[in-house]
């Protein structure tokens, strides 16, 4: 059913952010299709937490726009009652349990789902009177998915949300986005570093590189734009000089080479080449991540042992 | 899209009422410790129970509630805006559904109802106390909400506006106590630092004129409340009435307080969450913060080093122009003080100790226009020290000099006397600014011009016995007809309702005294009236003393009288004034004293009694003190034969002023207007009090037949002390 082709949910136009002179956001600019589950990421200091704090209206931007479903997000309640936000620092009041905060949000997020809280009791197994304060951090951060999945937001922007997590409660929480992605539609903006799982989830990536976003596509555009080969030539062979080969590691005969392109495209044109061997081999996100990221000034270096 | 807020939320008022409900328990906690059980404590026993329960509630209400409202103002701001100083909260707090307004007026709310809350909880338990004991006073509960309300009202305001400032939860109580009391912190720095370099201007702290502006202080000293006390004809005084000063002024504190408010919800609006652990939470106030941290710095910081390298500071030094180089060194100092403001406001700002590789222009900026104002007000660009305004357009001066008491002037003859000598003063300005002289006076005039404002000079005026200058004309003028009937001038009539006691004090030699009081010998007296022991009695004691048979404490009684003399001798208590000059002029009646050493015990036989002088005291009726008043006096004062002062000249000092000192109390009990001054608020409303005193001279014939009608012996200082001669 989701996502809904064609509708965008959040829009980031030329967002320009500066502190003390320092450019956290340089004209950044991506789209959120409606029902994506948009996997945000980026080196250290890309911009990505700034431009959610951008997104979810705690910060203004110095120029440039940030809509939500086509509505500007700062200082407007009614976009806002639509997110539910869990950032990597969770926060609760210093004295305050679990159910003290959801009576708190329940004040203040019209739809917040008192059936659903008690449902997911059964679920997250906390101490509702215990102060958040004293529990682990990965007790608070599934305190937080907790209070959030009762808000029925239609969007969900989570910054690096499974931080502290142990593998099942990874599972069983994103198994619950999941279900409320596929039932509801809802929008879920990730950012993590753990790229493994956001190719797990993600159905669309944004790389965000120096405050400026260096791609945006569809996970499967993604993957179909960078090839990995191995590749066994025979004696004196070359590979074709027109390869816009991005990485090359040679152990042996064997070769193994990073090549943009499709895959049946680039096995068709190496193919010429008389190989011994030839495999195409599929990339995972953080292969992508990095050697896309290769290209401007985040060369990945080789480890010579 | 719907939403659920607008203006207000009551879910997050009700958390944060609920989450720092300490503050507020405490706040009520103090209140009901100093309202209902104090009153429970004083149980008014005796008269004007529920008066006296209402004085007691108003003075409580004021003084408390100023106190208390400037303490628990910023610490409610401190917790309702706590989550603006640390990231998380202040991120999170944003990314709420809810408007900056809707958010300011829940979480301001949450911080001041609470306290108001607790006022009328505190009105609720006096209430119940009262009606316990009966002395139920409805007015003073009403006014009491209020004098607690008001001042909590401006101070939360201040308070919450400060707290937009910053994004520092420390910076918040320091800046708020900085605004409490930067007017006369910076009145204290300018006056300081203009008494050193400006002529004419006051240096110190006398004179606060912007303690107003200081709202703690301001609230405290301006206003307060009156108690109007009445003493029927027995004796016994009861309160008769109670009542509020300074309304008005807490009424503007409030509106301003409600100004501030509406400033901090318009800085809250645009408040940056990404402040959170700023000190300067505003961006465009960082270059504000700088140059104030530089200025204040400069002048606290600079004067604080000069003091402590110059001891002349505290004798209230003043630069000339021949002292160029203190001028230098304090500007140094300055610089100094400026570098310090200006770069620790840079790392406070940055919060980074990496500050020193730019911002110097401006640092030089700044240095720049501290010298700049220095010199120009070293050598007065600005006229300061040159203006001296048209008699013609004085209404009045207030003169108040050394000895002179304060007078005011306001015939043109007087004006004319003043503004000339004021010309003659700032013409003679290096003599005055040498500071090596024989001596000094100091000289301050308030001019009150025609066009309601007011103009104050203070001067320090240093002079040679040989060439007294501006101080002769400063003499006539203080004993001009004018002046004198200003000096006596009484708060209220001295007459036979008034006049509570008097007496006449004189200045005799031991053989005038024994002669007066009918002994043989000065020694007889003296012995007998001073000593209180028979010489046979003293002439033991003495024999114990050498023997050592005798207490300290005994001896030490015998002879308390005559050491008690000595000392008064020898530190110059004298009625009028100059006691070092009549120590060079007359030094054989102190030939007794051995001079600095003397401190022991005297034996008797090594003491003249006939040389020393003593006071002896003459009562009299108050009839007769109402009669010396009116009919000899006043006319004497009238004539300028009486009440005059005596600055500079010695041998007219001692010819014209006699040894009779006569002093005069008197008291109004007055309930119309008694506390109507606001400079004085603590004094007991309706009764003043007054205590006369004037010396006579050998020129105030009608006093001084009366005087001598009682036989009261008037005699010329200088025949006293037999210093004739010496004055030459």
């Amino acid at each position: 059913m989701y996502p809904k082709e064609g509708k965008t949910m959040i829009e980031v136009k030329n967002v320009v952010k500066t502190f003390e002179g320092f450019t956290a956001l340089n004209g950044l600019s991506m789209t959120v299709p409606t029902g994506a589950i948009y996997g945000l990421v980026g080196p250290n200091g890309s911009g990505k937490s700034t431009i959610i704090r951008h997104i979810m209206g705690i910060f203004h931007q110095d120029s440039g726009e940030v809509l939500i479903d086509g509505a500007p997000v700062y200082e407007n309640p009614a976009v806002k009652a639509k997110i539910a936000y869990i950032p990597d620092d969770v926060f609760y009041f210093l004295q305050a349990g679990v159910r003290d905060m959801m009576k708190f949000y329940r004040g203040l997020y019209p739809d917040f789902d008192t059936d659903r809280y008690e449902r997911l009791k059964e679920v997250f197994q906390l101490n509702e009177k215990m102060p958040i304060r004293r529990m682990s951090k990965g007790m608070q951060k599934q305190a937080a998915f907790w209070l959030a999945m009762c808000m029925r937001p239609e969007i969900m922007v989570l910054d690096e949300p499974v931080d502290g997590l142990d593998p099942v409660m990874r599972r069983q929480i994103w198994s619950l986005l999941m279900a409320d992605a596929a039932e509801r539609g809802i929008t879920v903006l990730v950012s993590s570093h753990n790229l493994r799982e956001l190719e797990d989830v993600c159905d669309h990536v944004g790389i965000l590189d120096q405050g400026a976003l260096l791609l945006e596509r569809s996970l499967s555009e993604l993957q179909a734009n960078l090839t990995k080969i191995q590749i066994a030539l025979p004696e004196n062979g070359v590979l074709p000089q027109d390869l816009d080969i991005v990485h090359e590691t040679v152990s042996g005969r064997l070769r193994t080479v990073i090549v943009r392109g499709e895959p049946q495209k680039v096995l068709s044109r190496l193919q010429e080449c008389q190989p011994l061997f030839v495999d195409a081999v599929p990339l995972n996100l953080e292969e992508i991540f990095i050697y896309e990221l290769g290209g401007v000034d985040y060369a990945v270096k080789d480890i010579i042992l | 899209m719907r939403s659920k807020t607008s203006f207000f939320n009551f879910t997050l008022f009700w958390k944060d009422v609920s989450r720092f409900w300490p503050v507020w328990g405490g706040y009520l906690a103090i209140w009901t410790l100093l309202g209902p059980l104090t009153i429970l404590g004083n149980r008014y026993s005796y008269g004007g129970k529920a008066l006296r329960a209402a004085n007691h509630v108003l003075e409580l209400g004021y003084v408390g509630g100023v106190i208390m409202g400037f303490i628990f103002a910023v610490l409610a701001a401190m917790a309702v805006w706590s989550f603006a100083y640390r990231t998380r909260s202040a991120h999170a707090m944003a990314s709420l559904p809810v408007r900056r307004e809707g958010m300011f007026t829940a979480l301001g709310l949450a911080g001041l109802l609470p306290l108001l809350a607790a006022n009328v909880l505190t009105v609720i338990l006096l209430y119940l106390t009262e009606l316990l004991m009966g002395c139920v006073d409805w007015i003073s509960l009403g006014w009491f909400l209020l004098l607690t309300s008001l001042p909590l009202l401006f101070f939360y305001g201040l308070a919450t506006f400060c707290a937009q400032l910053t994004g520092n939860i420390l910076v918040l109580p320091a800046l708020y106590l900085l605004l409490n009391f930067l007017v006369p912190a910076l009145e204290l720095l300018v006056r300081t630092i203009g008494g050193m370099l400006v002529f004419g201007m006051r240096q110190g702290l006398e004179t606060f004129s912007l303690l107003r502006l200081s709202p703690l202080i301001g609230m405290l000293r301006y206003g307060g409340v009156g108690s109007y006390y009445y003493t029927d004809p027995n004796g016994v005084t009861t309160l008769s009435r109670a009542t509020v000063n300074g309304w008005g002024m807490l009424g503007i504190y409030a509106g301003v307080g409600v100004v501030l408010l509406v400033l901090a919800l318009l800085l809250f609006r645009r408040r940056r969450m990404e402040s959170a652990g700023d000190v300067v939470a505003v961006n465009v106030l960082k270059p504000v913060f700088r140059w104030c941290m530089a200025f204040g710095c400069a002048m606290g910081l600079g004067l604080l080093l000069y003091a402590v390298i110059d001891e002349g500071f505290y004798n209230g030094a003043r630069f000339s122009d021949v002292q160029m180089a203190q001028l230098l060194t304090l500007t140094l100092l300055m610089f100094l003080g400026a570098f310090v403001g200006w770069f620790v406001a840079q790392m406070l700002i940055k919060k980074s100790f990496r500050v020193f590789r730019s911002h110097w222009v401006g640092y030089g900026v700044c240095c720049l226009v501290i010298a700049l104002a220095m010199f120009a007000t070293e050598f007065d660009l600005f006229g300061f020290e040159r203006r001296v305004p048209d008699p013609e357009r004085v209404e009045r001066v207030e003169l108040e000099c050394y000895n002179g008491s304060r007078v005011t002037l306001s015939r043109p003859e007087s004006l004319e006397a003043v503004t000339a000598l004021h010309r003659s003063i700032v013409g003679n300005k290096a003599q005055y600014e040498s500071g090596v002289r024989d001596n000094s006076v100091y000289l301050e005039l308030t001019y009150h011009l025609n066009n309601g404002r007011t103009m104050f000079r203070h001067y320090s005026l240093y002079y040679d016995w040989e060439q007294p200058g501006d101080v002769v004309a400063l003499q006539a003028l203080i004993n001009s007809p004018e002046a004198t009937a200003s000096r006596k001038e009484t708060p209220f009539p001295i007459n036979a309702d008034t006049v509570t006691g008097g007496s006449v004090q004189v200045l005799l030699s031991a053989g005038e005294g024994a002669a007066l009081d009918g002994y043989d010998s000065p020694e007889d007296w003296i012995l007998t009236e001073v000593c209180g022991y028979s010489p046979e009695e003293l002439a033991l004691l003495d024999e114990a003393a050498r023997e050592n048979a005798l207490a300290d404490a005994v001896y030490n009684r015998a002879y308390n009288s005559m050491d008690f003399l000595a000392q008064q001798m020898d530190m110059g208590d004298w009625p009028v004034t100059e006691m070092s000059t009549a120590t060079e002029t007359a030094p054989n009646r102190y030939d007794w004293l051995p001079d600095q050493d003397w401190g022991g015990y005297i034996p008797l036989e090594d003491i003249d009694l006939s040389q020393v002088l003593f006071y002896h005291t003459f009562e009299f009726s108050i009839r007769e003190m109402v009669e010396l008043y009116e009919t000899c006096i006043l006319p004497d004062i009238q004539d300028g034969t009486l009440g005059r002062v005596y600055i500079l000249n010695v041998g007219a000092y001692y010819r014209e002023a006699t040894g009779v000192e006569i002093s005069i109390d008197a008291k109004q009990t007055d309930f119309s207007d008694g506390n109507s001054d606001p400079d004085a608020p603590s004094v007991e409303m309706g009764e003043r009090y007054h205590h006369f005193y004037t010396t006579a001279t050998v020129d105030s014939s009608r006093t001084n037949a009366w005087l001598e009608a009682h036989d009261i012996p008037v005699h010329s200082l200088a025949e006293i002390l037999n210093v004739e001669a010496a004055l030459g």
